[in-house]
């Protein structure tokens, strides 16, 4: 008997074994389509201010984005100069980076959206959307070049290894890069209706907000992560199709968006879909990356979602509004810290994980 | 032409030539005093008449209060006035900077009542007051336009002044201006 049942035993472990998937390293699928809803909520506290002086009689006035190179220099982009502030990894005022203007390596003054990143090679990019262009420059503050901006790209220039440039188009949804010589490599047609049909269950949405698709990206090691804040799914794109989507939202977040959703939609009101309006890469661990801040109204805290590439939500850190200064806009997680702008105070905060 | 008739014509010449130079020098000293009374705003080391100023907390600010003062530094504007709003981020710069060093008076040329309601948002981080009489106040400092106007102060005298929107540089050296006053004199009573 005992040995029929050791025979029983271990041919079910052997046929589980044998049936299991096994999931090509190249093809991303989700695994958790439903998120692990046990989240872990994790407090951040503010550690550090940035500025306003970072040099003598050097002061940030209204910097609006932010980048960090392999060295930890960080390069800030302040709306009041018109210019990128570059400091030390010890915060210290480097020199000023680019011009006030219109023409080649300038930024049109008071140019609220710029936003910059230091790309795999090196090199810092710097995307302004009100004279469509993308501006090159080394990381002594070197013009090298402008780049036309194709499509939409309300968000931090993504670069591949190759010095390819990605953008979006919104008008036909495509994800759209550019080389060093202004040749399009890259042209994937992807389609968020699908994605509609999962968040909303059915598309009751008038066709006008459709075409509102913004979306975000990051580079990983060996691909390009798009994430369209419409559609709510991550996206690979490499070698010029889409390898894989995940669904990321967490299923409460979801239930509540539904009912914000279907209550505005009684009211007939126009509603954005953007519920998050950016994704963060964490420049300690590949694979894993933020989604900021929303926010919860009952805890008045800003919640940020840590996430792997699979979609599965790993932990919620939050900010306290109740005691940090509230409207903040998270930028970046390096060395363990999170840099954030305190837009109510027109400075950058320096967050940590409050382990107590 | 012998030498002496040239240069006698050279002299005259040159006589003729220094006296339209001197004339238009003259001239062009008189017009720029013109036009400095017809500048709509106050200008550096200009004589200031006395005023008085009421706080929302209801303090009361005179002439004599920024005369035993080495510095302090002076914001004027008007509500509603949208331009005036990109100025807020740089004044609340500069209080954030040197305001625990020098005095700051934000006077807004309204009511007690705008100022109270403006103040309380939160948003700014210096007192504001408003003039006892509007109209006096206006001439004391020659405003002649809604333009916000930011004004250090160096004792009862402006020691820099600029009429509009700030920029970033200008903040910069507003700031720069201030400590330098500040290793002169002493600091915030």
């Amino acid at each position: 008997m005992n040995r029929l049942l050791a025979t029983f035993v271990c041919s079910f472990l052997l046929a589980n074994l044998l049936s299991a998937q096994i999931v090509p390293s190249k093809t991303y699928v989700n695994p958790n389509p439903e998120p692990n809803m046990k989240e872990q909520y994790v407090p951040l506290r503010l550690v550090e201010l940035i500025g306003p002086e970072v040099g003598p009689n050097v002061f940030l006035y209204n910097p609006r984005s932010l980048a960090f190179d392999k060295n930890g220099n960080l390069y800030i982009f302040d709306r009041s100069y018109s210019k990128i502030v570059k400091l030390d990894n010890q915060l210290k005022f480097v020199r000023f980076i680019g011009n006030e203007g219109s023409g080649p390596g300038e930024f049109i003054k008071g140019g609220s959206a710029v936003f910059i990143s230091v790309g795999p090679d090196q090199k810092l990019y710097a995307n302004d959307t009100r004279t469509r262009k993308i501006i090159v420059f080394d990381l002594d503050g070197r013009y090298l070049a402008d780049y036309p901006l194709l499509g939409n790209l309300w968000q931090k220039p993504t670069v591949d290894k190759k010095g390819n440039i990605y953008t979006f188009s919104g008008n036909d949804n495509t994800v759209k890069a550019v080389n060093q010589e202004g040749e399009t490599v890259v042209h994937v047609s992807v389609q968020p209706e699908k994605i509609y049909s999962f968040l909303f269950q059915k598309q009751h949405l008038p066709e006008k907000n459709l075409s509102r698709f913004f979306s975000h990206s990051f580079l990983e090691p060996d691909r390009i992560m798009l994430y369209f804040a419409n559609s709510s799914t991550m996206l690979d794109v490499e070698n010029n199709k889409i390898a894989g989507s995940y669904n990321i939202l967490p299923r409460d977040l979801l239930q509540d968006y539904q009912k914000s959703l279907r209550k505005a939609t009684e009211k007939n009101k126009y509603v954005s879909f953007e519920l998050f309006s950016k994704i963060i890469p964490d420049e300690d661990q590949a694979g894993i990356y933020y989604l900021p801040f929303v926010y919860n109204e009952t805890l008045n805290r800003g919640l940020i979602y840590q996430m792997n590439v699979s979609g599965k939500l790993l932990k919620t850190l939050y900010v306290d509004y109740n005691k940090a200064p509230s409207y903040t806009w998270f930028e970046a997680k390096r060395n363990g810290l999170f840099y954030a702008f305190i837009t109510s105070k027109q400075t950058i905060g320096i967050f940590k994980e409050d382990t107590i | 032409m012998n030498k002496t008739r040239v240069l006698t014509l050279a002299v005259v010449i040159l006589f003729f030539l220094s006296a339209f130079l001197g004339i238009s020098l003259w001239r062009c000293m008189h017009v720029n005093r013109d036009l400095a009374k017809k500048i709509p705003f106050i200008t550096s080391k200009e004589k200031i008449e006395d005023f008085n100023l009421t706080g929302v907390d209801e303090s009361r600010v005179t002439l004599q209060d920024l005369k035993n003062q080495n510095q302090s530094l002076v914001f004027i504007f008007s509500r509603p006035c949208t331009p005036c709003n990109q100025n807020l981020v740089f004044w609340n710069k500069i209080a954030q900077i040197v305001g625990d060093k020098v005095n700051i008076y934000g006077i807004i040329l309204n009511d007690l009542t705008e100022a109270y309601n403006f103040a309380k948002d939160g948003k700014l981080e210096f007192k504001v007051y408003v003039p006892d009489n509007l109209e006096s106040f206006k001439q004391s400092w020659k405003i002649q336009t809604d333009q916000a106007k930011t004004i250090l102060m160096n004792k009862d005298r402006p020691a820099l002044t600029y009429l509009g929107n700030l920029e970033a540089e200008i903040t910069s050296k507003f700031i720069a201006k201030t400590r330098e006053l500040m290793k002169q004199g002493s600091p915030k009573p």
